[in-house]
């Protein structure tokens, strides 16, 4: 039976449009407590993007209506893409998956290149530092999404509790963790707009709505590439339904504040550390994975 | 104490070079013609293994008709002072450049071209302090230039540097992690730096013309404390010390262990603040906010001491203006105790913070040639393996009463300066505990004294970033010539060194790491009742 989501379509994105505003101000509470100090309310990032969207640019680049284009359409496919998630969990079908994952790394790959698009030094290195990390952790993150959807579909069809089966599954989930959190631009990853470094780097052109947009981007791509690691484990407790979707929501902000505290205990890594670092891990984790997946099949 | 053994090879020095000396307490006094400059210099400086600090142009021709030029060494190892003086010309006074020999010397001679229009033969000339518009033949600390004396500013932009072969990077003179104005030009391959460029001095505030001019010892003082933001009391101390060293005078002992707990105070204070900025840059936030969290208690401690969370206020010539009572002194050793235990499980944590400890490992080395070469200060120096600490070397206010280690590490590179601040923040605890425990009865304050005419007095106090030195001339009522250099100016030109070869994204942290302060305070302010005034000034001429 496929639950119906076309009353609810409105009211769905409505609130995948919203919730990342408020899951960072939450972000930003909860690093404040973890680090002794009270912190802005809870609402404060609305507030600041609010009003960014109500100030004009302040430097007027040839080149800013390319960058305001750009970053809306990204909004509009990162928004698409949370909707296909949606509808793989409310409805099944594996397809739904890999178009969400589709649309998720066309939203990335199109906000990663908007510095680039601005005539800036600071802006192309905070650029290139992206691309560079997006080169290596967007496969990755397609790669063990896929992988991970695959395997736990067998794991529901089958309803195996074969341990071989589930130590390929956890190898790929923390392949699909790490990479999510990497696409998320926290510590150590956020080499991009490492500000003290680069002087606020892809940020240092952008203002007002430009930069609005800029901040809420980012914030769509956090909760896009949560929600596509919680879309297949959420099916796997309560199945294709209406219910996976509210715990999918519900696992939402406890995700997020994960890895709002792994950001409070790490520091930055480098530019030629972390590029290097990931893919060590990714080779490493994919090729014990692989291994163990093409063993079980032919077992 | 200072070696008396070690005096007689400046003895024999003076002796070879036509020179006269003289010595007085633990400064030797050598005075050499200007064509053994060099030689003495060299001699003193790569064969006595001295540490170069600063050298001083000095109008001196209402005195005796001549220019004069002082620089200023320490025997760090005899304890000794060493000033080498050479007299100039009145009319047109030019020096041999003394940076063949001693490349530390090369912006202070710069300095005293700019500012006293002493010309340096044997070297490259180029203008350091003063502002592209200002004119060629005005220089500021002549006597006969009024310190009122403003020229018409004229406006002009500085062209950043241009190259074909490289990428070049501007960082400053305002930027995120440059928390003062100053420029950096990074010639970059890719994300590798090639080669760097300084333009400092944006704000410089002439702050000695001022002192010589229209204050009186003691207010001097308060002006000297508003160099700098964070070491305020550090200068404070340091022009006193030197004013009562020339002026021989015998400061109460409680006073001086005041000085010494106060000094330490700020080192605490100042090195948790680089620790949190540090972190910062590493992107790891939470050191930054629990090491602040940490130094509030410093803060407070410095508020029960002092009367004001910045230590300032309580430094005159001949002793200090707040005692500190048995309430007082049982508070401030339970606020470090409690410090200690803080600080010691904070920066545990910090330290096995994996990014933290790759990104500081081999960054921004210094080898210790070099450091030797540029007579880099504190924990820049300490750092590349330079065992050096003018509080115990050359020892001053109450440190003679403390025992403390002084650290020093031998890698030369981001992490061993962080290790050394932090292993400093330990001693400098110790340090305090130990003076509060000794605190002796008595005065704090010298009611009546008096400073003579033509005196010279010159003073070295432990800085937090190093050796600041004070170096007075005594006049009527004020000093005839005030030279201040703080650390950070001597160890800016070592970043040159450090910044090389290294990924520009180490390059916040690696200038951060020599703890820089570049401008502090660049104007002085006067509140009355809550509203701030712009100071009227009655010219002079």
């Amino acid at each position: 039976m496929e639950p119906p989501l076309d009353n609810i379509l409105i009211p769905l994105i409505a609130l995948y449009a919203t919730i990342p505003l408020l899951l960072d101000g939450f972000e930003r509470k909860l690093k404040a407590a973890l680090q002794s100090r009270i912190g802005p309310p809870i609402t404060q990032t609305v507030y600041d993007v609010l009003k960014l969207l109500l100030v004009k640019e302040t430097k007027n680049q040839p080149t800013l209506p390319y960058v305001t284009l750009t970053l809306l359409s990204s909004m509009i496919i990162g928004l698409i893409a949370l909707y296909y998630a949606t509808l793989y969990i409310v409805q099944g079908a594996v397809i739904n998956m890999f178009y969400a994952l589709a649309l998720l790394a066309v939203f990335t790959s199109t906000h990663t290149i908007t510095p680039l698009l601005v005539p800036n030094p600071y802006s192309y290195i905070g650029g290139m530092r992206e691309v560079m990390l997006a080169v290596v952790n967007e496969a990755a993150f397609i790669t063990s999404i896929s992988l991970y959807t695959i395997t736990l579909q067998r794991v529901l069809f089958e309803r195996t509790t074969w341990i071989p089966v589930l130590v390929v599954i956890s190898l790929v989930a923390l392949a699909a963790f790490i990479s999510s959190y990497a696409t998320s631009s926290r510590v150590p990853f956020d080499i991009a707009e490492a500000e003290p470094e680069l002087a606020s780097g892809v940020f240092i052109e952008f203002s007002g709505r430009i930069l609005a947009l800029n901040i809420y981007n980012l914030l769509l791509r956090r909760l896009a590439a949560k929600f596509l690691v919680l879309a297949p484990t959420v099916i796997l407790i309560s199945g294709h339904s209406l219910i996976s979707l509210i715990l999918a929501l519900l696992l939402t902000p406890i995700m997020w504040a994960l890895y709002a505290t792994i950001a409070v205990i790490l520091g930055r890594s480098r530019v030629d550390i972390a590029p290097l670092t990931l893919a060590k891990i990714y080779i490493a984790l994919f090729l014990i994975s692989i291994t163990g997946l093409l063993v079980i099949t032919h077992a | 104490m200072p070696d008396p053994e070690a005096v007689t090879k400046y003895i024999e020095l003076a002796g070879k070079n036509s020179g006269i000396i003289h010595i007085e307490g633990d400064t030797v006094h050598i005075t050499v013609p200007p064509s053994n400059l060099v030689d003495v210099a060299d001699i003193v400086f790569n064969k006595y293994n001295c540490s170069f600090r600063v050298c001083a142009g000095i109008d001196e021709r209402p005195l005796n008709g001549h220019f004069s030029l002082v620089h200023l060494f320490t025997d760090d190892k005899a304890g000794y002072y060493v000033v080498i003086k050479t007299y100039l010309s009145g009319d047109s006074p030019v020096a041999p450049s003394i940076v063949s020999a001693v490349p530390a010397a090369n912006w202070c001679e710069m300095e005293a071209r700019d500012l006293v229009g002493i010309e340096f033969r044997g070297r490259e000339v180029y203008r350091l302090v003063l502002p592209p518009w200002w004119p060629s033949n005005l220089y500021p600390l002549r006597k006969d230039v009024p310190y009122n004396y403003r020229p018409e500013p004229r406006i002009e932009s500085e062209k950043i540097g241009s190259s074909v072969e490289y990428g070049v990077i501007p960082l400053g003179p305002y930027h995120p992690t440059l928390h003062e104005p100053e420029y950096f030009e990074l010639y970059v391959e890719g994300e590798r730096i090639v080669d760097v460029k300084y333009r400092g001095f944006h704000v410089h505030r002439g702050i000695e013309k001022l002192a010589e001019s229209r204050m009186s010892y003691q207010q001097i003082n308060f002006l000297a404390e508003r160099i700098c933001g964070i070491c305020g009391f550090v200068h404070s101390t340091c022009y006193a010390l030197a004013v009562e060293k020339a002026a021989k005078l015998d400061v109460p002992e409680r006073a001086q262990f005041i000085r010494s707990v106060v000094l330490e105070v700020e080192r605490l204070h100042s090195h948790l603040l680089w620790l949190g900025v540090a972190f910062h840059l590493l992107g790891y936030d939470a050191g930054f906010m629990h090491m602040w969290r940490a130094r509030e208690r410093v803060m407070w401690l410095a508020e029960l001491l002092t009367g004001s969370r910045k230590t300032y206020g309580i430094n005159l010539v001949g002793g200090v203006r707040r005692d500190i009572n048995e309430d007082k002194r049982q508070k401030a050793l339970e606020a470090l105790r409690e410090l200690h235990k803080d600080f010691k499980s904070v920066i545990e944590v910090a330290l096995s913070v994996p990014q933290v400890k790759k990104r500081l490992s081999g960054t921004g080395v210094l080898p210790r040639e070099d450091a030797i070469k540029l007579s880099v200060e504190g924990p820049t120096a300490r750092a590349s393996g330079i065992n050096k600490d003018a509080r115990r070397d050359l020892p001053y206010a109450a440190y003679k009463y403390a025992s403390f280690r002084v650290p020093v590490y031998s890698e030369g590179d981001n992490l061993a300066r962080a290790l050394v601040r932090i292993d400093e923040i330990f001693e400098s605890m110790s340090i305090i505990e130990q003076l509060l425990d000794k605190l002796p009865s008595g005065p704090i304050l010298l009611s009546d004294f008096e400073i003579p005419d033509g005196r010279v007095g010159v003073q070295v106090v432990e800085a937090p970033r190093g050796g600041d030195i004070h170096y007075i001339v005594t006049g009527r009522g004020a000093p005839y010539r005030w030279r201040v250099r703080a650390p950070t100016y001597a160890n800016i030109p070592a970043l040159r060194v450090m910044l090389r070869d290294q990924p520009l994204a180490d390059a916040p942290i690696t200038i951060a790491s020599i703890d820089p302060c570049f401008s502090c305070t660049d104007r002085v302010v006067v509140v009355r009742d809550g509203k701030v005034e712009k100071i009227k000034l009655t010219p002079v001429v």
